[in-house]
């Protein structure tokens, strides 16, 4: 798995008729998912793996059918709903170039899918350390290990101890600047060895103006990029933040020896190109137009030099293929099979005919229709695939305009969440696969605090707080009204999303038991994306994708909250001194635990505030080949591993030991 | 004209098109009785009424002290009107001497009197205080829930069907009964269509009534309710998916799992209950077309739907009718520069690859500026009446060579009014023609429409919605009868248009002969 | 006037009509609500972070020119010079991109999709929607005008009215409902006789040239059929109508006063009269070739022309939006077109000048 995306904070907006979580389902009360103890630093466990397999399910006993031994070899086939154009993601983010490019490539350090801790993959080893600025003295700066130590701070340079009194630091900035040692031995696929020089060029194309790029943002942070040694390379940021380690992580390699025509091996490799170059201008050299121009193609190349376990094999409009990679040096991370291959088909239901038409192996987008439906109830088909479900990085909820006097006061948002009976549509619509969200964090995220529970569907309760804030039906129409005005809200749905099209009906139904008016307007995306926008709006139906541990401040900060979208996504615009109070203390929380701490009470501050109408995290359906074997649940995109997947010792061309 | 008539009546295509439409709008029409979650009448005691005033009596008074102490004179006469209905259904349940105090205190404070105003809320506190103790009995009253919920446009809809019958009835008396029928019979269609064509988005909580009786809040002694007793937007989401209830395949076991079929497998989507005055869970009736997505009863849907189905494809097709041929007549007619600007616009306007324009302007409505339904309407007659306008202007160019008009314009009429006194009535026919078919192709373009996600309103959905929303082939039965309806309706409106154009055709077959 | 000049006349009144046309729709899409930049890429395209998701925005609207004035966008929509600032340098361009527009067959690329040509996209379901399209247009006429003669001159039997009765079914039947009960009856859930899904199984992708053929051509089954069941029905009710008006007519009577066999009459006479209305119905057909198959396209999963502007429209996509529109109103211009000329070749009454007067 690749480092999950760093993103500042949310994410993408669930997009588009029909596809989206919304659609397929998600959450985690499915047959896998489970509320044990908390595993690890990182919240509830994870499934075990293959729990979804018919022959680990527990028997009559309770026990598990041990998993079969691995193999290794093979070719499995997964359907993908969007090839992506190119695989790199230096210049634009996109999920499913990421879920291709996590296994062609590899990063300085990436997120461990169970625990979501980095863990160094390219790195050796990596040190992180504090700036210490003192008001006088030389050096001014102190890099390194700062304690306290009472009056003093205690600063473990690598020149040694210095101990500078409180009162003579001028600041201090901790989790600043990191020095990540490589491992030796890497290449790149084309055979070229990788190098801190190759880190420090991936940076340095930020700096370019030329390149266009969508990550700029996300590096520009980091200040300076310096080689030690050819293995070793030191980041430096200008500021302090949770995630500082996350981004820099995050950082996609690229072949200085392949894009820098100032490299001497670049003029080795491709003399033409220079002999060209000087052809047309004698005077020529390098510059750094030359390499944005370099870059700025690899957004046109169907082809990929990485440094991951797997290379590019083939390439063609409708398939992706990839194969094991001979640079790769640990067996024990490589992956299973020999041959991975994605398959593009855009429609759902045409993918769910390509599964049985055996043209698929690994089918992770079923509809709850087909799920449920006859054809995978058959015996035929049970006896070819398996099926389960896996939660997502999405969740969607009714977004509640709190600059309008009518849905100003909390009382009146947690009046309404107690009127949706957003279980019996839990049960009913989603047949229990989708997950009740009780705050901006995503269940299986760690930020998320399991003992926080949704508001009971009660009538009598949220008649109570209506009545409380002053709404009452005073004319007797039916509806609630306080000064002359009705509670009378106004829903924005994306046309042609049928789940939000039901949920939005069923609510209406429930807000009218409390004497709630809702109307439901039906607007094409943009459309109702531009409402949002100019906060023209009561209530929006959306869905956020999220990173597991998401920066929180452009939703929630009342510095996001202005009249416009420039810049945050606070359209809800919620202005709570406690929640901004709360999200730069955990911004600047370096330490996991304590910051999850600081999350927690955000969730329950949020909660209970009720800005949005937190709805689902639905589950995604999955169908899987029998003889594929290994599944695990992971907590990040796409939410499953593809190199713990394995095929069941006697398939044809497997064998039982990494070559 | 009349001859035309007779001949139009005489053929068997006609009066079968008519009878299908005749069903139909009269099925949608009267959809509010046949399938409705409230009763025609009811005897009961109601404590809801007790319920509310025992929440309310105390924030309403607080209301009211603050907007008097504010000096809002209107929300404080609000409150106080509030108060004392809430005061009156204590008053009806034998509650007097509770409601006594309070009523004596907000008359002075509504008098002006600052110490009253202070002292309201804590006499209403006491009141509570003393509600919660006391057992009051709310008085047995009868109601008629489904009339009062019914507006003035729903009763001429409903009206329409019935007037138009008095008037086919009195179509061979003389006098004043004819006359009066038929005035009456086209002011109620159009009524009728304006009621149907509404956007009616479920705003009251449909089923609340009956849950109300379950919970024991109602104490029914005597009801009616209409022969489906749900209401279209009625959601009952532990029945969703609900195979027609007579079929063996919506049994449902002990733990409410399916017992045959595919559906059997799946987990149980919650325990179904049937309120009262509903046929049981297990009884065929109960959902004789099933339910959908959401537990909805697709009969009361089905019924509730061609409500705005036929009255939007309709309207079309009279504006299309109106557009074009009052353009057609006055292109035919007049001639001239006017004939060739009219003839231009029509190439220019087939050309217009239609479908798109319809898409588009039904996509990109703002539902807050033009209500989708006429959005709908507008463009297809935007688009359509160029047909209409073609027919009508070569009929006309006919008849404004004919010896009628050529007398007309020689004893030196106005052009305006030989159009309309002499070209417009005999260029009418292939107008009426195409009014027929362009009904029934407005039906199908709206259907088509709302079957592609398109159609708006999420509670009263049009036939092609209910369609789209269900298609599907695991749950057949929730799309057969919506599109059987679009079928019917549209095959109707061919069986008229055919047979008018046959009635029309002899003479005009006559008249090219010579 | 001569037939050709009456066609050149027609031919040249074609490019305003098609200016205006292409006028309105821009207006139309500039005036809808919303951004069309603010589409972002994909559905579960990954992090997009609001600082991303702006950057995106801002870069999409200066490529498609969303910032500069109306008449300079329709311009460059117009073509054939590229007017973007990588565009023609006659117009202050970089001059990398020289030609765009509707008169370079450039139509830019999609907006959710950079470097996807809407052209070439156009282009790769052209391919499909055209051979679905004369297939079921073929089907329609191979069927329904021996289908319509015969009923009209079989006229009064029983199984003739049997037909007319089955087409004018046929002809009320919504296209939608319609395969939805194909797909219900003979898809998988029902007799499993033929695919319901795609045009191809994708398993036979290296197969055989004839067993793709085959796939291929029973997947377009359905389809096709239910394509052509719509104009096949309006089609032989109108091959019957007009056939039992021209047997009727005058001058059958007088060819059968003169001696002429039945089967001259309807051979010489009637048959080719009758079926002069339906060839006018030919011109109708290309514009159909886009808008009509929408609803078939979507339930069928066929990624065709028409669902590409349907969808197009839903993501708001402008050069999607024009392109197809635009292509849809040129085929409609050349629909009307070519049922004129064949009016005025076959029909020896019809001098086109004349028709003015």
């Amino acid at each position: 798995m690749p480092p999950r995306l760093p993103a500042l904070a949310l994410v993408v907006l669930l997009l588009a008729a029909g596809a989206g979580a919304l659609t397929r389902g998600s959450g985690a009360s499915g047959p896998g998912a489970s509320d044990q103890a908390a595993g690890g630093r990182a919240g509830p466990a994870l499934p075990p793996p293959d729990s979804f397999h018919p022959d680990r399910r527990p028997g009559t006993d309770g026990a598990r059918a041990p998993l079969p031994p691995r193999t290794w070899g093979g070719t499995l086939t997964i359907h993908t709903e969007s090839l992506p154009r190119h695989l790199n993601l230096a210049l634009a983010s996109n999920a499913y170039a990421r879920r291709i490019a996590s296994h062609v490539h590899a990063w300085l350090q990436r997120t461990d899918g169970e625990t979501l801790a980095l863990v160094p993959e390219l790195a050796e080893s990596v040190t992180v350390e504090d700036v210490l600025t003192r008001r006088a003295g030389e050096p001014r700066e102190l890099v390194g290990a700062v304690a306290d130590a009472g009056d003093d701070w205690l600063v473990r340079t690598a020149a040694g101890e210095e101990r500078v009194p409180k009162a003579a630091a001028a600041a201090l900035l901790r989790g600043v600047v990191f020095t990540f040692r490589l491992k030796p031995g890497v290449a790149w696929h084309d055979g070229h060895p990788f190098d801190a020089e190759d880190v420090r060029f991936s940076w340095s194309i930020f700096a370019n103006r030329e390149v266009k790029s969508d990550r700029r943002w996300q590096h520009e942070k980091i200040s300076s990029c310096e080689v030690l040694d050819p293995l070793t390379v030191r980041f430096r940021y200008a500021e302090q933040h949770f995630n500082a380690a996350l981004f820099v992580s995050d950082l996609f390699l690229l072949p200085r020896h392949r894009l820098d025509p100032s490299d001497p091996d670049h003029a080795r490799l491709f003399p033409a190109w220079h002999a060209a170059r000087r052809a047309q201008d004698p005077g020529w050299t390098p510059g750094a137009q030359d390499v944005a121009e370099l870059v700025n193609e690899l957004q046109q190349r169907r082809e990929f030099v990485g440094l991951g376990p797997y290379r590019l094999a083939s390439w063609t409009d409708s398939v992706l293929e990839i194969e094991r990679a001979p640079t790769w040096q640990d067996s024990t991370t490589a992956g299973h099979f020999d041959r991975v291959r994605w398959r593009l088909v855009a429609d759902f239901g045409a993918a769910f005919r390509a599964l049985l038409a055996g043209e698929i192996d690994f089918l992770d987008a079923l509809t709850t229709e087909d799920y449920f439906g006859s054809i995978a109830a058959s015996d035929g088909f049970r006896e070819r695939f398996y099926t389960g479900t896996h939660r997502t990085q999405a969740y969607w909820y009714v977004g509640w305009n709190t600059r309008l006097p009518k849905l100003s006061d909390p009382r009146v948002r947690r009046a309404l969440a107690h009127l949706a009976d957003l279980e019996a549509f839990r049960t009913g619509y989603y047949k229990g696969l989708a997950r009740t969200m009780t705050g901006p964090f995503l269940p299986s995220s760690p930020a998320c605090d399991p003992s926080i529970r949704p508001f009971a569907h009660d009538l009598a309760r949220a008649e109570e707080l209506l009545a409380e804030a002053g709404w009452i039906d005073r004319d007797g129409d039916g509806v609630r009204d306080k000064g002359g005005e009705a509670l009378a809200i106004e829903l924005l749905v994306q046309a042609q999303n049928a789940p939000a099209l039901a949920f939005a009906a069923q609510l209406q139904q429930d807000f009218a038991r409390g004497g709630v008016r809702l109307a439901v307007v039906a607007l094409e995306f943009n459309a109702l994306q531009d409402r949002r926008d100019r906060r023209q709006f009561e209530a929006v139906q959306l869905g956020w994708a999220m990173a597991p541990e998401a920066d929180p401040e452009q939703s929630w900060h009342s510095r996001w909250a202005g009249p416009d979208s420039s810049g945050g996504s606070n359209f809800a615009g919620l202005a709570d001194p406690e929640v901004d109070r709360l999200i730069e203390a955990g911004q600047q929380e370096l330490d996991f635990e304590a910051r999850q701490r600081v999350w927690h009470r955000l969730q329950a501050r949020l909660f209970d505030l009720q800005p949005y109408l937190f709805c689902y995290a639905p589950d995604r359906k999955f169908a899987l080949l029998r003889s594929v074997r290994g599944f695990q649940e992971t907590r990040v995109d796409p939410n499953w591993d593809l190199r713990a997947l394995y095929f069941a010792p006697g398939t044809p061309g497997t064998r039982p030991a990494p070559r | 004209m009349d001859s035309a008539l007779e001949r139009f009546l005489a053929q068997r295509a006609a009066r079968l098109g008519i009878g299908i439409l005749a069903v139909l709008a009269t099925l949608a029409a009267w959809a509010p009785f046949l399938a409705n979650d409230l009763p025609y009448t009811l005897v009961a005691a109601d404590a809801r009424g007790l319920e509310r005033a025992r929440a309310e009596l105390v924030p309403l008074c607080e209301s009211f002290c603050d907007a008097m102490r504010a000096g809002r004179a209107a929300d404080a006469e609000a409150d106080a009107r509030a108060l004392e209905t809430r005061l009156e259904a204590l008053e009806a349940a034998g509650g007097r001497e509770l409601a006594a105090p309070v009523r004596a205190a907000l008359a002075r404070a509504r008098g002006g009197d600052a110490a009253a105003v202070d002292a309201l809320v804590a006499t209403a506190g006491t009141a509570r205080e003393a509600l919660a103790s006391r057992r009051l009995e709310a008085p047995r009253v009868r109601t008629f829930p489904l009339f009062a919920a019914l507006d003035g446009l729903d009763v001429l809809a409903a009206l329409a069907p019935l007037a138009l019958l008095a008037a086919w009835l009195a179509r061979r008396r003389a006098g004043w009964a004819r006359a009066l029928a038929w005035t009456a019979a086209p002011a109620l269609l159009v009524a009728g269509l304006l009621g149907l064509a509404r956007e009616r988005p479920a705003l009251a909580p449909q089923g609340a009534l009956k849950e109300a009786a379950l919970r024991g809040v109602l104490d029914i002694e005597r009801a009616i309710f209409p022969p489906i007793p749900f209401g279209p937007a009625e959601t009952n989401l532990a029945e969703a998916w609900r195979p027609p209830t007579w079929l063996a395949t919506a049994r449902l076991d002990a733990d409410f799992r399916y017992v045959h079929g595919a559906r059997a497998a799946q987990p149980s989507a919650g325990r179904p209950v049937a309120k009262p005055f509903e046929p049981e869970i297990d009884a065929a009736a109960r959902h004789v077309l099933g339910t959908d997505a959401l537990g909805r009863d697709v009969a009361a849907r089905v019924l509730w739907g061609g409500r705005r189905s036929l009255s939007i494809a309709t309207t079309a097709a009279l504006l299309l009718f109106a557009i074009g041929t009052c353009l057609g007549a006055a292109a035919g007619g007049l001639g001239g520069l006017l004939d060739a600007a009219i003839t231009r616009a029509i190439e220019v306007v087939l050309c217009f690859p239609a479908f798109f324009l319809v898409l588009c302007a039904v996509a990109w409505t703002d539902p807050d500026v033009v209500p989708v339904q006429l959005a709908v309407a507008l463009v297809i007659a935007a688009v359509g009446w160029t047909t209409t306008a073609r027919l009508v202007r070569a009929e006309a160019l006919r008849v404004a060579a004919s010896g009628q008009v050529l007398a007309a314009r020689a004893l030196g009429l106005h052009p305006a009014l030989v159009l309309a006194r002499h070209v417009l009535p005999n260029a009418l026919g292939p107008g009426i023609v195409a009014f027929g078919f362009a009904a029934g192709g407005a039906l199908g373009i709206e259907s088509s429409l709302s079957f592609l996600g398109l159609g708006g309103d999420v509670a009263t959905p049009t036939w092609g919605a209910l369609v789209g929303a269900a298609r599907g082939a695991d749950h057949a039965w929730a799309w057969i009868p919506p599109g059987l309806c679009v079928f019917l309706a549209v095959l109707a409106w061919v069986l008229v248009a055919e047979a008018a154009r046959t009635a029309l055709e002899p003479r005009a077959g006559a008249e090219e002969a010579r | 006037m001569s037939p050709t000049r009456w066609i050149l006349g027609r031919i040249a009144w074609m490019f305003p009509t098609l200016l205006g046309i292409t006028l309105v729709v821009f207006l139309a899409v500039h005036a809808a609500p919303g951004d069309p930049a603010a589409a972002l890429e994909d559905a579960v395209d990954g992090a997009l972070s609001q600082t991303e998701a702006a950057e995106r925005v801002a870069r999409v609207r200066a490529e498609h020119l969303l910032d500069a004035s109306l008449p300079r966008q329709y311009l460059h929509f117009l073509g054939p010079f590229d007017l973007s600032p990588r565009g023609h340098p006659w117009f202050g361009g970089s001059g990398e991109e020289r030609w765009h527009g509707l008169l370079a067959f450039d139509f830019g690329d999609e907006f959710g999709r950079p470097g996807v040509p809407v052209a070439r996209e156009i282009t790769r379901r052209l391919v499909v929607t055209v051979p679905l399209s004369l297939a079921a247009l073929l089907v329609a006429y191979l069927v329904a005008i021996p289908l319509g003669a015969w009923s009209a001159l079989r006229d009064g039997t029983r199984r003739s009215a049997g037909v007319a009765g089955l087409l004018l079914l046929l002809d009320a039947m919504p296209t939608f409902w319609l395969a939805l009960l194909a797909i219900l009856a003979l898809g998988p859930t029902g007799l499993d006789l033929l695919p319901v899904f795609g045009l191809s199984s994708s398993a036979k992708a290296d197969a055989g040239l004839l067993e793709r053929a085959l796939d291929v051509g029973l997947h377009a089954v359905l389809p096709v059929l239910v394509l052509a069941a719509g104009s096949l029905a309006w089609l032989a009710r109108h091959v019957r109508g007009s056939l039992l008006v021209e047997l009727a007519s005058d001058y059958a009577r007088m060819a059968r006063a003169t001696g002429a066999s039945e089967r001259e009459v309807v051979w010489r006479h009637a048959l080719p009269n009758a079926l002069l209305p339906v060839l006018t119905f030919l011109g109708g057909v290309l514009p159909a070739l886009v808008g009509g198959s929408v609803v078939v396209e979507s339930v069928f999963g066929i990624e065709g022309l028409g669902r590409y502007a349907y969808e197009g429209l839903l993501r708001r996509d402008l050069n999607v939006i024009l392109a197809t529109t635009t292509l849809s109103a040129v085929l409609t211009l050349l629909g009307i077109l070519l049922s004129d000329v064949a009016y005025a070749f076959v029909d020896p009454r019809l001098k086109p000048g004349g028709r003015r007067g």
